[in-house]
């Protein structure tokens, strides 16, 4: 019986070597809340330091926190932690993805699954409910995502929910996604499940989530949430000027307006005008479509669609027939880089053809179960061909086998090509799967591909910026050198690209963070000071506790809101509030911010667990030159630019490492702070390996 | 039909500003001066008065361009019936450059040119450009100025409010970067 409501109470652990299946207690884990900490707490356990991705040893968990299921807005996120295969030290990560797979596990009575070991032949996973068996996938193996969701959904019955990985995860891809819902897709460890011979996890699920509180305050807080949502992205404004709306941004994602259609649906549906009040049009404030793709996809867009228990539907499906000409269904759905990446894998395209590569590419990729390292991909196959560098790596034969013609002249096709390669390993250009530092290694590319701003690397791990110094600044900075893949982090994204004014967004910063200091104009920065460390650390305490909730990043922390008699303030006690009436157990903002930080914490132990050494700030928090060195004819701190200095970005990262209680020397984490936030057991290993700042034992 | 004949002037010019706004139109006074309100025209700003100091009318506002609007602002924001007060003027530059220097100042954000093309500004893209050369050499517009996107998008700024550079990056944000790093 679950301690608490909210949580399943049981966490399933398959071995796939010895066939086992078990369950486990969920409350051993609920200091970690859920989500990415139970999956940091399993590999700290469970997983020692040396095993690769790969490896049998290595294991993967599937994870959901005690808010999913419950039905509260915007909470069917799933998280999914193992060891990178794309980072050059196999680091710890996670991958994480929508749809409705985590809601499902819930009401399959599990919280998680601990996948661990390796089958001796291709299997996949059948849940339903406390009944769990190992099946044959020998039929399934070789399959793209969409026949293998069919196949089990046609098993198991067409409520299943389904996980699965394509060809390139069978095939040890390094960038490999884990995919649900055939759209939803969690990068990086799709090799992992292939690695264990895992082509599927199967769920059904026909139990409940309870939640502890009584009835009319849970439905009073879904009201007041509901009152103060935004578009995708909790963006709290229109994207052009309505009657109702004292402010727009034309970036705003709360693209609905009148004239703006749902153009392919049976009868065109008219987004219109979408007053915040109205929540019943929460729906269709987010037309994502023509966010992705410009007006050209109004015509072919059928609806918007998205995550269980989500108001605000972030994914576009569409109908283009033209897509059968390549192979693929007419029919996609997807949104923002899962389109997007596709297009920088291409060149010379017009709106057409660009439109073309950005939904045959979501095919694609969705179906082979191929992940973008967030865009880098289709930027290191360009960058390679630029320096010529394919000619001397691929033999001749292999160059010359590939439709260059089609890449030069922007047609979609060649990604058709491209992508089967990628994903069956096919020749060497194949490695453009492996991530970008091991590509970087293989083909030895020259100092210009991570220094030049053109490519986007942040780090030398091999992932590239995602919100980091065009978001803020220093915060976005810290926020990208803090994790061992892209980051993933929108609370501070989300914040700044509201579309309010920066005067009003200095106000709210004053009150969350204590000084309007936190938040500078767009390129137009000031040095670092101790409010944008505060902003950076809530940023990522945040992030951690919604994939440990499991809610979702994109929408949370609701920082502000679309209100006027507001005045545009949101309620970042939300999560706070959720997790008290699910879970019964009463939980300040400020309290629920500790378990994060214990999350956040702990992954960062692990990675110096992993690494062998203290010294975050001159091993793993690493930025590249392009960086410090853009523009330069402009200073730092000079309007038009996001340069950064090299000094300021040091001294950022002391602020930061302070306000996390972490060595301000070497941004580890002391023995006092792991004390603190009750994992004196990891403080005492770390101790034992000589890995404590000032080598405390 | 006894019942409307009871309302007053200043009723019936209430439900007509409210009617408006509720349909993201502005008022111009001078449909007061059509049926069924007839407002003589030495009456008007006795009745502006009324809309001023009666707390029964303290929704309805009063913004003067080169005409008198009226709007209700249960309906309708200020900034949005600015906005539409600027295109009744149909002074499309004065429209252009004070729309470019609110967004410079206030967000602060570049303009999108395309912004002027698309609703509710629906300003037709050849007289769009044609304007915007004519202001360039208007004394009083030296201040709005244009910056392209790496991509070719044009955008207006306010010098008055952005530098250059500043503007520069702004637009390729919008544009560019955030389409790579969504």
């Amino acid at each position: 019986m679950p301690k608490y409501k909210g949580w399943a109470g049981k966490i399933l652990r398959v071995n796939l070597s010895d066939g086992s299946v078990k369950a486990e207690d969920t409350n051993d884990y609920l200091d970690y809340i859920g989500g990415m900490g139970i999956g940091y707490k399993v590999m700290w356990d469970e997983v020692p330091v040396g095993v690769k991705p790969f490896d049998e040893a290595n294991k993967i968990i599937f994870a959901a926190g005690p808010v999913t299921g419950t039905g509260a807005p915007c909470t069917a996120r799933t998280n999914i932690t193992s060891l990178l295969p794309s980072n050059p030290q196999h680091l710890i990560g996670d991958g994480h993805m929508g749809g409705h797979f985590s809601p499902e596990m819930k009401y399959a009575g599990w919280d998680a699954i601990i996948i661990e070991g390796k089958a001796p032949r291709p299997v996949w996973l059948r849940i339903e409910d406390e009944k769990v068996t190992i099946e044959d996938a020998r039929k399934l193996w070789g399959q793209g995502i969409f026949d293998t969701t069919a196949d089990i959904a046609g098993i198991m019955g067409q409520e299943t929910q389904v996980a699965a990985i394509g060809q390139a995860g069978e095939n040890l891809v390094n960038l490999a996604t884990i995919m649900s819902n055939g759209n939803h897709s969690a990068g990086a460890l799709g090799g992992v499940m292939g690695s264990k011979n895992l082509k599927a996890i199967g769920i059904i699920g026909t139990g409940s989530v309870q939640y502890a509180a009584d009835r009319e305050d849970w439905i009073a807080l879904n009201d007041h949430v509901m009152s103060i949502i935004g578009a995708n992205n909790q963006h709290v404004v229109p994207s052009t000027p309505q009657p109702w709306a004292e402010y727009h941004d034309p970036a705003s994602r709360w693209t609905a307006q009148e004239g703006l259609f749902w153009g392919a649906a049976d009868k065109p549906v008219e987004t219109g005008i979408c007053e915040p009040e109205n929540i019943n049009k929460v729906g269709y404030r987010t037309q994502k479509a023509v966010k992705d793709h410009g007006m050209i996809a109004e015509d072919y867009t059928v609806r918007m669609g998205g995550c269980q228990s989500c108001p605000v539907r972030c994914h576009s499906s569409l109908e283009i027939p033209e897509l059968e000409n390549y192979g693929v269904s007419r029919y996609v759905m997807n949104t923002c880089m899962g389109y997007w990446s596709h297009y920088m894998a291409m060149r010379n395209m017009d709106e057409k053809s660009g439109f073309l590569a950005k939904t045959l590419g979501a095919q694609l990729a969705d179906d082979y179960g191929l992940w973008c390292n967030y865009g880098q991909l289709g930027r290191d196959l360009n960058y390679a061909y630029d320096k010529g560098i394919l000619k001397d790596v691929l033999p001749a034969a292999e160059y010359n086998s590939i439709p260059w013609d089609k890449f030069e002249a922007g047609d979609p096709e060649f990604l058709v090509d491209l992508y089967r390669r990628i994903a069956y390993k096919e020749g060497e250009i194949s490695h453009l799967g492996d991530g970008a530092a091991w590509l970087a290694e293989r083909w030895d590319f020259d100092e210009d591909y991570w220094n030049d701003e053109a490519h986007h690397l942040w780090s030398p791990m091999g992932y590239p910026l995602h919100h980091a110094n065009e978001s803020n600044g220093q915060v976005g900075s810290l926020i990208n050198i803090i994790f061992n893949r892209d980051p993933m982090n929108h609370s501070h994204q989300n914040f700044l690209g509201s579309g309010l004014p920066t005067k009003l967004l200095k106000e709210i910063a004053a009150e969350i963070w204590g000084s309007e200091d936190a938040v500078d104009e767009p390129a137009n920065y000031t040095p670092m000071n101790r409010a944008k460390a505060k902003f950076a650390k809530w940023s990522l305490v945040t992030c951690a506790l919604h994939d440990s909730l499991t809610v979702c990043n994109w929408m949370f922390p609701m920082a502000t809101s679309p209100l006027k008699k507001r005045n545009y303030r949101g309620d970042t006690s939300i999560e706070a509030k959720y997790f008290s009436l699910t879970t019964g157990i009463k939980m300040s903002e400020e309290e629920l911010y500790k378990a994060g930080e214990r999350i956040l914490t702990l992954h960062r132990a692990m990675t110096v667990k992993q690494m062998g050494t203290v010294d975050m700030r001159n091993e793993h928090d690493i930025i590249v030159d392009w960086v410090f060195d853009m523009d330069p004819d402009k200073k730092p701190f000079t309007p038009g630019t996001i340069k950064m200095d090299r000094d300021d970005m040091e001294k950022a990262k002391t602020m930061l490492y302070e306000e996390l209680g972490w060595d301000p020397e070497t941004g580890a984490p002391t023995y006092d702070k792991l004390v603190e936030l009750g994992m004196k057991d990891a403080a005492l290993e770390l101790g034992k390996l000589g890995l404590l700042p000032g080598n405390v034992q | 039909m006894g019942k409307e004949q009871k309302k007053s002037i200043i009723e019936l010019m209430a439900e007509k500003v409210r009617s408006d706004s509720a349909q993201a139109k502005i008022t111009n006074v001078d449909a007061f001066k059509e049926e069924p309100i007839k407002l003589p025209e030495e009456d008007l700003e006795d009745k502006l008065e009324v809309f001023k100091t009666e707390e029964e009318y303290a929704d309805i506002k009063i913004l003067r361009g080169t005409g008198i609007y009226l709007f209700s602002e249960d309906k309708m924001t200020l900034n949005y019936a600015k906005t539409m007060a600027r295109i009744a003027d149909k002074d499309i530059m004065a429209l252009i450059a004070s729309t470019v220097r609110d967004d410079s100042e206030i967000y602060p954000r570049a303009t999108p040119a395309k912004t002027f093309y698309q609703h509710p500004y629906n300003i037709d893209k050849g007289i769009f450009d044609d304007v915007l050369e004519e202001m360039e050499n208007k004394e009083e517009y030296k201040d709005i100025k244009g910056v392209r996107a790496s991509n070719g998008a044009l955008y207006l700024y306010s010098n008055k409010y952005l530098a250059e550079d500043h503007a520069a990056y702004l637009a390729e944000d919008i544009e560019v970067v955030q389409k790579e790093v969504p």
